[in-house]
């Protein structure tokens, strides 16, 4: 009976296992994803819109989810940035040491965040390695959105540089000799040919890396300082919250926070769309 | 850099003239953005590293030692053992079913199921264990049922391992995706046609095929497993000795100013990324084709 | 050889033909090599203005190497290259002003066909650049020359690879180029829009008048349209001369083998004439001296005898080639197989064997 509908769906195929591998896909990403997010809607859900708004709007967490949103944003332009120059020097140059700097480069995929953590408050902390070569000048960076935002910047590189690469290493490089037999200079060939060549796949970079920073917590509670109104990200706040026992608005921040993730990476995925329509493949 | 300026050999008595090369730039570009691509790596993601390891062995050897078998770090590295003992197969065998059926059949909700595979990794940690505690805690609508049979599942090594299984849902799934959709059908369907059972086309034909790929997803699902702090410090309850994984075990010792200890159990992790990276990187230098094209987690 | 017939005046202003006549394009003793591989052996060449020159030859015979480095692309490693007498190695690829058309096209996918073809004009210093109007009018003419009209707000995906081809050569005229360089502009698409195209570029040239090179490996496209065809094997030149000298007085068995299609059977040279086996076969030694040498002959260029001196041997194998009869025939002591063309109604001979005699040979020293 299950069976029948469940091959009804498919079109036909001699390959066997179709029943019991979907099956097992549907059920595992059901209790393990599926369930527990509806759990946590329907959570925030049960609150009622007026108490909803009351908790999503409340200072704190506003404060919270600017200063998670603010600080991601500029770590991820950061990211566009280095993790631009990372890649075109990885594709294009040859360098003494370029493999290892090209597999450095997934550290922070690697790394455990909580370690990540400890180890930049030990250099940024006022006594810290760079910490207290900058203190003498005023200059603090531990427990400041500063050093939140350097917390964001380390997890957010790799996205930028992995998504980046693969195009720029397909780029053709008849178009740019193209552009220098029309008389352009290389800056003019690398804005107005490559870098628009590359800039969905930029978009991308910076949208993994920002997506990430916002719901980045390890590595950036043992920096941050965590004080509320101040450096107090919007993930710790919903730590604090179920410390507190107040689960309804613990949701409501995650809802808050999931919502306006998923709808930035789907307009990501309508511009990507756009773009390979009308440029094609990219 | 080597080939793209020289000075082209010319007739006698002609001046020499520069060459170069239009699909580079200058010189003194390129070695600028070098240095400042190496600069950059080296002050936000190299030294970070090298602290761990300079602050862990500050106390000296016999410190560091300690550290690592007193009897909560001995039971944290235990625990975090066991969890991805459970996740890292539990996401292996979901990674190769849901590629199975994605990858081998045509269905309606094809792309639906893709983009929901992905689904955790735009989530944050905090959340993927929050989720949880929503469904199994005290308050929940399913805690009490199983707490009568005896269940603890939030603050628990179940409510642990589940936050475990959720972050690193999609890392195998994701590799081998992309690679067997490229392979496509054809040398299951000749197997087939040639006698082979399914599980025999299975063993003999799909998983060599795609063996790196996946050695390169448990690889990177393994050490998220190990390293996963946010989803599990919400459900763990930070109990020493019981519910405490290295990575929480190192914030307990961070918070209680035992830096030394911490920057000890620390640096296992971080070797344990070490490890991680170098072989991630060997696969990718021997078996790049045999590696699905998509490096993006 | 050059023409440019009759442009209306404003027609060749808008074709960008302002900067003057076409120029001659001197090669001398350019060398190439690539690390220790040599891609070009001193190779030298004279174009006059105008021409459309055809550089022929299998991969890896330094065609397209020959064609960057007049680009600008690449640099020899030795000798000179001159446009009008002007030493062109001292020009950078931007100062060369050269039109170049890659075989995949190498469009910007970014940009409409449009900005396409007005990049050239638009990347120009500010003092030399055409006002915005004047671009416009420009890209718009040249829409019209490759026949494009109204296909300008398009993205180079949404194009035919013919179309996008013609929007590559009207990017390439749209800066006045001084020479034209196009690098097997037709290799990827199908064997229809290949005779379109070649046919229409033929015009094109013969209307703007540039100095145009083309790299190609398809005898028949370097025969059909070019001027002269220059024929290259393994970094050399191994013969220049007009379409007809090249197919009917080929200077070398490459040239011979490569242009056409060709037999050839080892033969020695006595008293002026042409032997197989110790026996004459009465066919002039044009020219090569005593010894062993190579006659070569095609597959059309013979006639069947039933008496007299001719090759003859075993008919190994026959098929339909076209309107003619092809027997694959083995020649002599040496059993060298031979390929000839007979009219398709005559009769298989009873005895498997047949005797022809070359009506056109060449004889080349072995």
């Amino acid at each position: 009976m299950a069976a029948t509908t469940i091959a009804s769906l498919r079109k036909p195929s001699v390959i066997p296992g179709f029943g019991l591998a979907l099956g097992f896909t549907v059920t595992y990403l059901g209790l393990v994803v599926l369930i527990p997010l509806a759990a946590l809607f329907l959570r925030s859900a049960s609150l009622g819109p007026a108490e909803f708004w009351r908790i999503a709007t409340d200072e704190r967490t506003l404060a919270a989810l600017r200063l998670s949103f603010g600080a991601s944003l500029v770590a991820a332009l950061v990211n566009v940035v280095f993790g631009l120059i990372l890649a075109w020097v990885l594709v294009r140059y040859r360098f003494p040491g370029r493999r290892l700097v090209d597999a450095v480069i997934d550290l922070p995929f690697a790394l455990p965040t909580a370690v990540a953590g400890i180890a930049l408050t030990a250099l940024y902390a006022p006594n810290g390695w760079i910490g207290s070569l900058l203190a003498p000048f005023g200059i603090r960076i531990a427990y400041t959105p500063i050093g939140i935002m350097i917390a964001l910047v380390f997890i957010g590189l790799p996205f930028v540089v992995r998504s980046v690469q693969p195009v720029l290493e397909d780029f053709d490089r008849e178009t740019e000799e193209m552009a220098a037999t029309l008389g352009a200079t290389r800056l003019q060939t690398v804005r107005r040919v490559v870098l628009p060549a590359i800039l969905p796949a930029l978009t991308t970079g910076f949208a993994l890396a920002f997506a990430r920073a916002v719901g980045e917590y390890g590595s950036v509670i043992f920096i941050a300082g965590n004080s509320p109104y101040r450096t107090e990200i919007a993930p710790l706040l919903i730590v604090i919250r179920l410390e507190e026992f107040s689960y309804p608005a613990a949701a409501t921040i995650a809802v808050v926070m999931l919502l306006i993730a998923f709808a930035l990476l789907f307009a990501i995925n309508l511009v990507q769309a756009w773009s390979r329509r009308r440029f094609g493949d990219v | 850099m080597s080939d793209a300026e020289f000075t082209t050999a010319r007739l006698p008595g002609a001046a020499a003239v520069r060459f170069r090369r239009v699909t580079t730039e200058r010189a003194p570009v390129r070695i600028a953005l070098v240095l400042v691509g190496i600069a950059f790596l080296g002050l936000f993601l190299l030294l970070p590293l090298v602290a761990v390891f300079v602050e862990a062995l500050r106390g000296g050897a016999a410190a560091y030692w300690t550290a690592l078998v007193e009897p909560d770090a001995a039971a944290a590295i235990r625990l975090t053992l066991f969890v991805a003992a459970i996740a890292v197969p539990a996401n292996l065998v979901f990674g190769i079913a849901a590629s199975w059926a994605i990858a081998k059949f045509d269905f309606r909700g094809k792309s639906l199921l893709n983009t929901l595979i992905d689904l955790p990794f735009s989530v944050s940690p905090v959340i993927s264990g929050l989720i949880y505690v929503l469904l199994f805690g005290a308050h929940s609508w399913l805690g009490p049922l199983f707490k009568s049979a005896g269940i603890q599942v939030i603050f628990a090594v179940p409510g642990i391992v589940l936050a475990t299984i959720f972050v690193t849902f999609p890392f195998v799934a994701r590799e081998l995706i992309p690679l067997m959709e490229s392979q496509g059908r054809g040398d299951e369907e000749a197997a087939l046609s040639l006698g082979a059972s399914g599980w025999q086309t299975f063993f003999r034909v799909t998983l060599p095929n795609v063996k790196w790929a996946l050695l390169y997803g448990v690889l990177l699902c393994n050490a998220r497993a190990m390293g996963e702090f946010g989803a599990v410090s919400v459900v763990s309850g930070h109990i020493r000795g019981l519910t405490n994984t290295m990575p929480l075990h190192v914030e307990i010792l961070y918070n209680e100013y035992n830096f030394a200890a911490a920057f000890a159990v620390a640096s296992l992790l971080a070797a344990l990324a070490l490890v991680t990276l170098a072989v991630k990187s060997l696969l990718e230098w021997h078996y790049a084709d045999e590696i699905a094209a998509t490096r993006k987690h | 050889m050059n023409a440019r017939p009759d442009i209306r005046p404003a027609e060749a202003v808008a074709l960008g033909e302002t900067e003057g006549p076409a120029i001659r394009v001197t090669v001398e003793s350019v060398a190439k090599a690539f690390g220790d591989t040599p891609a070009l052996h001193g190779v030298s060449l004279d174009v006059a203005p105008g021409e459309l020159v055809a550089l022929l030859g299998p991969s890896g015979s330094g065609k397209t190497t020959l064609l960057r480095i007049l680009a600008g692309l690449d640099a020899p490693t030795g000798g000179r290259v001159l446009f009008d007498g002007e030493d062109a190695l001292q020009l950078t690829v931007q100062q060369r002003n050269i039109g170049f058309v890659f075989q995949h096209y190498a469009l910007f996918r970014n940009m409409t066909v449009f900005d396409n073809i007005a990049f050239g004009l638009t990347v120009r210093p500010r003092d030399r650049r055409p006002p915005k109007a004047e671009i416009r009018r420009r890209v718009l003419a040249l829409l019209d020359l490759v026949q494009l009209a109204g296909l300008e707000r398009r993205y180079p995906n949404q194009l035919s690879g013919g179309q996008r081809q013609r929007v590559a050569l009207a990017r390439a005229l749209a800066i006045e180029p001084r020479v034209l360089l196009l690098d097997e502009p037709f290799g990827a698409l199908d064997a229809q829009v290949r005779k379109d195209l070649r046919r229409w570029l033929r015009e094109i040239h013969d209307r703007t008048g540039h100095t145009t090179f083309f790299v190609t490996h398809d005898q028949d496209e370097a025969l059909e349209l070019a001027d002269r065809v220059v024929v290259m094997s393994k970094g050399r030149i191994e013969q220049v001369g007009t379409p007809d000298q090249i197919y009917d007085a080929p200077a070398s068995p490459f040239v011979f083998g490569f242009i056409g299609e060709s037999s050839f059977v080892p033969v020695e040279i006595a008293d002026g004439t042409v032997t197989l086996d110790g026996a004459s076969l009465d066919l002039a030694a044009l020219g090569a001296t005593h010894g062993k040498a190579t006659l070569g002959f095609r597959p059309h260029d013979v006639a069947i005898v039933s008496e007299g001196p001719a090759l003859s041997g075993p008919i190994l194998s026959e098929r339909r080639h076209g309107g003619m009869r092809r027997l694959e025939v083995e020649v002599g002591a040496g059993r060298h197989r031979a390929e000839i063309d007979v009219a398709v109604d005559v009769p298989r001979p009873a005895s498997g064997t047949i005797a022809f005699r070359p009506t056109k040979w060449r004889v080349f020293p072995a």
